[in-house]
């Protein structure tokens, strides 16, 4: 009987055994920096065959360290090798860090570790590091770029940190934070133009380079302007320059003239065209009294967006307009504002040199009225002695929510959000809301980000050293709901 | 019994498994970090480049401080006998009431700005591997840095005498230096100058880009300052044998100052602007030297009436430096004596934008935004008199000396000095001479402490505007800014901030 009791005692000392000597285990934990990129973690773990694996690290927030901040990476399933990427640390800060590895409900966490990031990157031209957003703290994060050669993507944190930066040796003319959490860009290799460049790069949220479309290769013969983004398919949408050579004889122009008009252009990631549209389509320059002064950059398209049904929003700037585009057939489906709109604006609704527009989730218009009087559909300037004064002094830029009711084709303000006249931006930029009571807008003209509350009241803003075209709000970098 | 035996079996069974369990499932690993983070990332060419871009860009402020819109030229310039300012945000500056400790606050922060980006850049690109230039070297790199830092030392000491001598990036929020005896900082920017007269090209494609020029210049007038002649005079001889540069000769004296000139080789260093847009890489410099109903200026300031009534007639510069002119609104003739008190100076207004917006009137007001205006640091026009002043100092008003002035005298279109001069009355003409020429330059002041007539010219000055103030040699150091003092307690104030 005693035998059998040591027995006993011995199986049950095993089986207490078992969790942590069947949970996966943990090897060798390799920890890097990353060439050209200070704010990039990479991490290497070795685990037992098939676990599952991810890296939680923290900062104290406070020097008894009782309270933390918890990151984690991306999930790493079924290997015994697995390859991490810390992308959202910031500079100068101490983080504890430990491998969490997983196979089925067994656990292990390895020791604690600790790493520092690099305190300064002074090459990055970055906001000034002011404490002007104190006030601003908002779950999520911002990214923008940074408009000189080199060129720079960022994405800063909730509390104007930098949280990620990628790099390359041209210079970022537009950038987006796609749908697939990856970064796409225009870039060029001067500094002179503003919106258009002969290259589209895809980077994933690592900083690899996924994709890189140019002009004059693979049989793209347009130049990319203003706007680049992924639609639901993955697929690459961007504006391009199309090129018409026209008898503009008639309105006083030679028999051969260039119009250099607008197009969307669609691509797939192997680099095909799956659809095309252009300006020629559906509107004869002819058709324009002002054509011989317009046709270096005839409408200046400067915003695209696609909806949940498929059709394109292309916001156009000399006209003050945005039209709605059949996504299959390329037809014009309406026109909103300008001199020749089709929709009935109330006053408040009317909007000039409009950008950065989408619909958002109540099927309703948002976009940032830049103000621009230049631009503004009807409006004269009225005597030579005002001429001498700025066009746009008393100017004002606004957040503009606007419904549309296209039976009655109708068209209201449903939000308005005045930001102030010093950040007054008469060309590009963005504005949109973080959460009900805070609203980022971009002044690219002033080079600042700007937050403010619903009324426009400035709530704080980051000064950034070279403009950006626009400033884009992310909730989350990557999903993390994995970790339970 | 072989119930019993059947438990046992069992057990044992149990038992094997588990020692085989213990055993056999554990692999073998062995948790172990390995690995370190490096401190710096930067390793090519073009970050060493953008690093140097970046102190460039100091020295624009934005577009609204240091060398841009005229900030720095109002507190050297501003205070003489040559640059009247009338604003009232600088009368005080003008009126000698510096009661605001704070009136030269933020060319303070803009120049350690400056200061402060040279040095990471040395730090940073010292630490690159050598084998990452192509197509400039390291060491040209580093010396463009020094060059920089040596170009802000010296505006901070011309300002402020005695400063922080800083050679180290600011890597932490560490309390604020003491003052450097000003002989060893003096001992740094000659150094600075001189790394950079060794290391830079003879001459650059742009004034915009230090150069072994720029930094002899340069070199020279930080011996002038602490009145080494001889060896200020042996490094203007090296700037002039470069033969890189000449006076402007091709048009007259105004035009050298359109924007389509401002390549020309008079010019040794120049801060330049790109000119994007009004927010990016435009320095308002035109905005900040004319009066609105003039030119659309923002600057109630010019040339005052004293120095002005000193212009020979037959003088072109007074294409640059007059009285009357066409009003704004409906081009009337107007006097600037009677609208402001003192004669227009226009080397830096909206009607030189021969480029961006050539024409007169509102046609020159439209595209304000874009000017490609330069900031000039040093022209020839400045070595050569430079050139005539050492030379009489050290051996007399000799023939190098006469031949000096009487090129700049000669360009614009002036006869030769009277020859036979005293050294005392040849000093006197090149004083007035550098005057007329580099007036709203910033280089009066330096020109007169250097001579020992601060006090006595500004005290006149002071008179004939009407200013009951008496000008003493405190004068020739701007206050410490009040925020300096107040998070830097290592600070000593300067006697002006007693005012």
């Amino acid at each position: 009987m005693r035998k059998l009791l040591l027995v006993f005692f011995i199986i049950f000392q095993s089986c207490s055994q078992i969790s942590n000597r069947f949970a996966p285990k943990i090897g060798v934990i390799e920890i890097n920096s990353v060439k050209d990129n200070a704010l990039k973690i990479k991490i290497d773990v070795e685990t037992s065959e098939g676990a599952d694996a991810y890296i939680q690290y923290w900062t104290y927030t406070n020097t008894a360290q009782t309270d933390s901040v918890i990151s984690y990476s991306l999930i790493s399933r079924e290997k015994n090798l697995h390859h991490f990427m810390l992308v959202d640390v910031n500079l100068n800060t101490k983080y504890n860090f430990n491998v969490v590895v997983q196979k089925k409900s067994l656990k292990r966490n390895s020791k604690t570790y600790d790493f520092s990031t690099t305190r300064k990157i002074p090459w990055v031209p970055y906001y000034r590091n002011t404490d002007s957003i104190s006030n601003v703290k908002f779950d999520g994060y911002l990214h923008f770029h940074s408009r000189q050669i080199p060129g720079y993507l960022f994405i800063t944190n909730g509390e104007g940190k930098l949280a990620s930066y990628y790099k390359n040796e041209d210079n970022f003319k537009v950038s987006k934070w796609t749908n697939r959490e990856t970064l796409l860009g225009i870039l060029s290799n001067d500094t002179l133009h503003f919106t258009n460049g002969k290259k589209i790069i895809e980077y994933d949220k690592f900083g690899n380079t996924l994709l890189e479309i140019e002009t004059g290769k693979d049989n793209i013969e347009h130049s990319f302007h203003h706007e680049v983004d992924l639609d639901e398919n993955g697929n690459v949408m961007t504006l391009v320059y199309n090129e018409r050579i026209m008898d503009l004889s008639a309105v006083g122009g030679t028999k051969t003239d260039t119009i250099k008009g607008d197009g969307i252009l669609v691509l797939n990631h192997k680099k095909e065209v799956v659809w095309e549209w252009s300006v020629f389509d559906v509107m004869n320059p002819l058709d324009d009294k002002t054509i011989l002064k317009s046709k270096k950059d005839w409408l200046h398209a400067n915003s695209l967006f696609k909806d949940k049904q498929g059709d394109y929003y292309v916001s156009f700037r000399n006209i003050s307009q945005i039209w709605k585009i059949n996504g299959k057939t390329g037809k014009l489906i309406w026109k909103l504002g300008g001199t020749d709109g089709d929709f009935i604006m109330p006053e408040d609704a009317v909007f000039s040199g409009q950008h950065n527009i989408r619909i958002n989730e109540n099927n309703e218009l948002v976009l940032l009225d830049n103000g621009n009087l230049r631009f503004k559909p009807g409006f004269k300037q009225a005597s030579n002695r005002i001429k001498m004064l700025d066009i746009n002094a008393g100017s004002q830029s606004r957040l503009l929510t606007i419904s549309l009711d296209t039976i009655q084709m109708k068209a209201k303000a449903k939000d308005i959000v005045p930001f102030p006249k010093k950040y007054f931006t008469h060309s590009q930029g963005s504005a949109e809301y973080i959460n009900d009571s805070l609203v980022v807008f971009c002044s690219t003209n002033t080079n600042r980000i700007v937050f403010t509350n619903k009324n426009g009241n400035v709530l704080g803003n980051m000064p950034l050293e070279y403009s950006t075209y626009r400033v884009q709000y992310l909730k989350a970098l990557y999903d993390t709901s994995y970790v339970k | 019994m072989i119930e019993k035996k059947l438990i046992r079996v069992t057990t044992y069974c149990m038992f094997f498994i588990c020692l085989v369990t213990l055993n056999s499932c554990s692999d073998d690993l062995e948790e172990e970090l390995k690995g370190q983070l490096s401190e710096s990332n930067i390793s090519t060419e073009s970050d060493a480049t953008a690093l140097i871009d970046g102190i460039y860009n100091g020295l624009l402020a934005g577009g609204w401080d240091y060398y841009a819109s005229g900030v720095l030229a109002r507190a050297t310039d501003g205070i003489t006998d040559v640059f009247i300012l009338n604003d009232s945000k600088y009368r005080p500056l003008e009126t000698y009431d510096w009661s605001d400790e704070d009136i030269s606050a933020d060319l303070w922060a803009s120049i350690y700005t400056v200061v402060d980006r040279a040095n990471w850049a040395i730090l940073l690109i010292e630490g690159i591997d050598e084998t990452a230039f192509k197509d400039v070297s390291r060491e040209q790199l580093i010396a463009e840095a020094k060059f920089l830092r040596g170009l802000a030392y010296y505006d901070l000491t011309g300002l402020f005498g005695s400063v922080p001598l800083k050679l180290e990036p600011t890597q932490s929020d560490e309390v604020g230096l003491a003052r450097t005896d000003l002989e060893a900082v003096y001992v740094q920017i000659e150094a600075d100058f001189e790394y950079a007269s060794t290391y830079l090209p003879g001459k650059s494609y742009t004034p915009g880009k230090a150069s072994k020029g720029a930094a002899y210049g340069l070199l020279a007038k930080t011996q002038l300052r602490q009145l080494k002649w001889e060896e200020a005079g042996a490094n203007i001889d090296n700037l002039i044998a470069l033969g890189d540069y000449n006076l402007f000769t091709e048009s007259n004296f105004l035009e050298l100052f359109y924007e389509s000139n401002v390549l020309d080789d008079e010019f040794i260093f120049s801060v330049m602007s790109l000119g994007e847009s009004y927010s990016t890489a435009s320095n308002h410099h035109l905005k900040f030297f004319t009066p609105w109903g003039y030119d659309t200026g923002w600057a109630t300031v010019g040339l005052p009436v004293g120095i002005y009534n000193e212009i020979e007639s037959e003088d072109e510069r007074n294409e640059v430096y007059f009285e009357e002119y066409p009003y704004l609104y409906g081009g009337a003739i107007k006097n600037a004596i009677d609208d402001f008190g003192f004669a227009i100076n226009r080397k830096f207004g909206s009607y030189n934008r021969d480029v961006t917006a050539p024409g007169t009137g509102y046609v020159a007001y439209q595209n304000y935004g874009i000017s490609k205006m330069s900031v000039p640091v040093l022209r020839y026009s400045d070595v050569l008199l430079l050139k005539a002043e050492i030379e009489n100092e050290l051996n007399g008003p000799n023939t190098d000396a006469y031949n000096a002035i009487n090129q700049v005298r000669n360009r614009s279109g002036l006869a030769n000095l009277t020859e036979g001069l005293s050294s005392a009355d040849f000093k006197a003409a090149v004083l007035k001479e550098r005057a007329i020429e580099l007036a709203g330059e910033g280089q009066r002041k330096d020109d007169l402490i250097r001579q020992g007539v601060f006090v006595s010219t500004l005290n006149q000055y002071a008179l004939d505007q009407g200013y009951s103030v008496t000008i003493t040699k405190d004068y020739q150091l701007m206050p410490i800014p009040r925020t300096e003092l107040d998070l830097n307690p290592n600070m000593e104030p300067n006697p002006s901030n007693n005012f």
